[in-house]
């Protein structure tokens, strides 16, 4: 079963995606902030990471920049699948920044369409 | 003997010899060109040394010979007519006769001919005189006059201008000194803090208003350099001087304008805009002059406004996202998808009208970007022709539901790479085929078309709608304006979809325009430089290198 971690402060969000996505017989936990997410990667290590953008505590970019960090130096293994769930339109050059050389997967939550997502996800767990 | 010569004198035939003796000294002593002519063959009889002297020639060159065989006169026909109207007349005189010498100098002289009878034979004498000198100092007479007469003139002229002169310096003080008191009533009265500097970065004169917003005096001020002020960025960092706009005005001979935190004495700071004007003669910087504006209250604006945008896009977009989601769960729930048709019209017309909101947040924000200059704009390379194809397919589903044909008349081969921003570009075509779609009633056609002409991409959204007047087209791309005829067809627009059209494409150095009349359907075209936005990033050749890259 694939496992997938979701970073969301906004409580509605998460528990949709997460009853959603149970539903598809994904494995879901979730965190509200970016503290918390990376402890939970980290104890998880799920096989995507769906990271909203402003939290509390730290931001959802800043943490994916220190997860790709410890990857890079080789503390959590290979690099994480991961797609970014806003309602901002952060500057693009930020978000090549986080997702260095890998294609960047980005969706602006209120123009997306649940199933849209969705069947981006089973594609991106489906390799 | 001395009696005897005396008495031999005093006999008539010796007082004729006498008077032939004094006539001989005469001739021979002569400080006059004589010359002793043969009446009937004008054939020279005899010259004296004067003469010889004068022309250079010797006796023997001289005598038996006509005046004219030798060359003295330079118009022989002349001469030969003048010698006949001596013969005649018995008398000739040239005041002024150019006569040459051997060597060829000319002199001039005064020549006076007389005929008589010497023992009963005719005789021509000529008197020569030479009058070159006179002749040069008559000249230089001539000259100085004229000389002396510019002279007169030029000075009564230099007197005149300088009369003028004074009279203008005169009015121009007068006006200097009126428009120096309108200068100072001015500086001294407006609005406006001013800051008048001279060359050498030093404080000449500030304004009541100056001191009002710096909290120095203008005598604090006066004579000080301009870093006395201090200035500082929005960190604290204090401005070099280099980098002040005293300097940069200076350096550049252009008026510079930077924003800028002031410090005052008491270590508070504000925004204070300012502008510095060089102030150029004949090409030299003098001074210049610096208008200081508080922009406290300009900067809360902005700030407010920037607020109000995060505001919008992330505590609206929120609720209408997750409503958006719910909605989009609810309805595919099984026991929904089996309710009364009536309940699903109702979840239809909820979730309609939560897209219109979140569509009329996507424009306010689009606006207020725009409004701030603060469009987002990351170039990349694309297809044009792909990225129209993909929205087309997608907006066929709306079109297919209005009963409207939608048709893209787009082959990818001719159409070249441009780089633009992705999202921007998407908005632009996706609102202007939106537009046609919805201001197009049932069995109506919308097309979509592209060409390239040079270094030109156009592309056109026709459609067979309702058409928009020549009044309302100059209007049609202002913020929020609508038609009548739109607001009755379609009450949910926003009149910003066309504003945001223009400001972007505007923004990329291109044009859109609208070709259309009332029933008759419309035409927006826009057109895009396509090698523009390569330009002016990194130069690549051309674009032929960004067309290889965009195919995927």
């Amino acid at each position: 079963m694939k496992k997938i971690v979701i970073v969301e402060d906004e409580l509605a969000y998460s528990k949709l995606l997460k009853d959603q996505l149970a539903s598809r017989s994904y494995e879901v936990v979730t965190a509200s902030d970016g503290e918390e997410g990376l402890e939970v990667v980290k104890k998880e290590r799920p096989d995507l990471l769906l990271v909203d953008i402003r939290m509390p505590k730290m931001d959802g970019l800043a943490m994916l920049n220190q997860l790709r960090q410890e990857e890079k130096e080789g503390k959590s293994g290979q690099r994480m699948k991961a797609i970014i769930l806003t309602n901002l339109e952060p500057d693009e050059a930020i978000i090549h920044k986080v997702f260095d050389d890998q294609p960047s997967y980005y969706f602006v939550k209120s123009d997306t369409k649940l199933e849209d997502l969705i069947k981006k996800i089973d594609q991106l767990l489906a390799d | 003997m001395v009696g005897k010569l005396l008495r031999g004198l005093r006999s008539p035939l010796g007082k004729l010899r006498l008077s032939e003796l004094r006539y001989r000294r005469l001739f021979e002593t002569a400080q006059d060109g004589i010359l002793i002519l043969d009446a009937d063959t004008g054939k020279i009889a005899d010259v004296n040394p004067f003469l010889k002297e004068l022309l250079g020639y010797s006796e023997a060159e001289l005598i038996g010979k006509q005046l004219w065989e030798i060359g003295v006169f330079k118009d022989i026909v002349g001469s030969k007519a003048a010698f006949i109207e001596l013969q005649t007349k018995g008398y000739i005189r040239y005041k002024d006769l150019p006569l040459q010498t051997k060597n060829g100098q000319v002199i001039d002289v005064e020549f006076v001919s007389n005929a008589y009878l010497v023992d009963s034979e005719k005789v021509i004498q000529c008197n020569i005189r030479d009058i070159t000198n006179r002749k040069k100092a008559e000249e230089a007479v001539v000259s100085r006059a004229k000389e002396l007469e510019v002279l007169t003139l030029s000075q009564e002229k230099t007197r005149r201008a300088m009369l003028n002169v004074m009279e203008d310096l005169e009015k121009a003080k007068s006006i200097i000194e009126i428009e120096k008191v309108k200068d100072e009533a001015m500086f001294a009265s407006i609005g406006e803090g001013l800051i008048a500097v001279n060359n050498n970065r030093k404080i000449i004169n500030v304004n009541k208003k100056t001191e009002d917003l710096l909290g120095w005096t203008a005598k604090e001020l006066i004579g000080k350099v301009i870093t006395t002020l201090r200035l500082e960025s929005e960190d604290g960092q204090l401005i070099s001087l280099e980098k002040r706009p005293t300097s940069i005005a200076l350096a550049t001979q252009e008026t510079a304008n930077v924003v800028y935190y002031f410090v005052k004495k008491d270590r508070t700071r504000f925004p204070l805009a300012i502008n510095a004007t060089p102030i150029i003669l004949g090409g030299k910087t003098i001074g210049l002059i610096e208008t200081l504006r508080d922009i406290t209250r300009e900067t809360e604006v902005d700030k407010a406004k920037s607020e109000f945008v995060s505001l919008a896009s992330h505590q609206l977009r929120t609720p209408l996202g997750i409503i958006k989601w719910y909605l989009e769960a609810l309805t595919q729930e099984k026991y929904l998808a089996d309710a009364p048709t009536q309940i699903q019209g109702y979840f239809k017309e909820i979730n309609k009208n939560n897209e219109r909101v979140l569509s009329l947040v996507r424009d306010l924000l689009s606006v207020s970007r725009i409004d701030q200059g603060k469009v987002r704009n990351t170039p990349q390379s694309i297809d044009p022709a792909q990225v129209i194809r993909e929205i087309t397919e997608q907006l066929r589903i709306i079109a297919d539901k209005k009963g409207i044909k939608l048709r893209c008349l787009i082959s990818d081969a001719h159409l070249p790479a441009i780089t633009i921003d992705l999202l921007r570009f998407h908005e632009v075509v996706e609102n202007l085929i939106i537009n046609a779609i919805e201001y197009t009633a049932a069995k109506g056609t919308v097309t979509v078309v592209a060409s390239r002409i040079g270094s030109i991409l156009s592309f056109y959204v026709k459609d067979t709608g309702i058409g928009i007047s020549m009044t309302d087209q100059k209007k049609l791309f202002t913020k929020f304006f609508r038609t009548e005829k739109a607001v009755g067809y379609n009450p949910e627009g926003s009149g910003l979809g066309l504003y945001v059209v223009k400001s972007y494409v505007e923004g990329w150095g291109g044009t859109v325009a609208v070709n259309s009349a009332i029933g008759r359907g419309s035409t927006f075209t826009v057109s895009l430089p396509v090698y523009r936005q390569s330009s002016l990033k990194q130069h690549k050749k051309g674009g032929v290198s960004d067309e290889k890259n965009s195919h995927s």
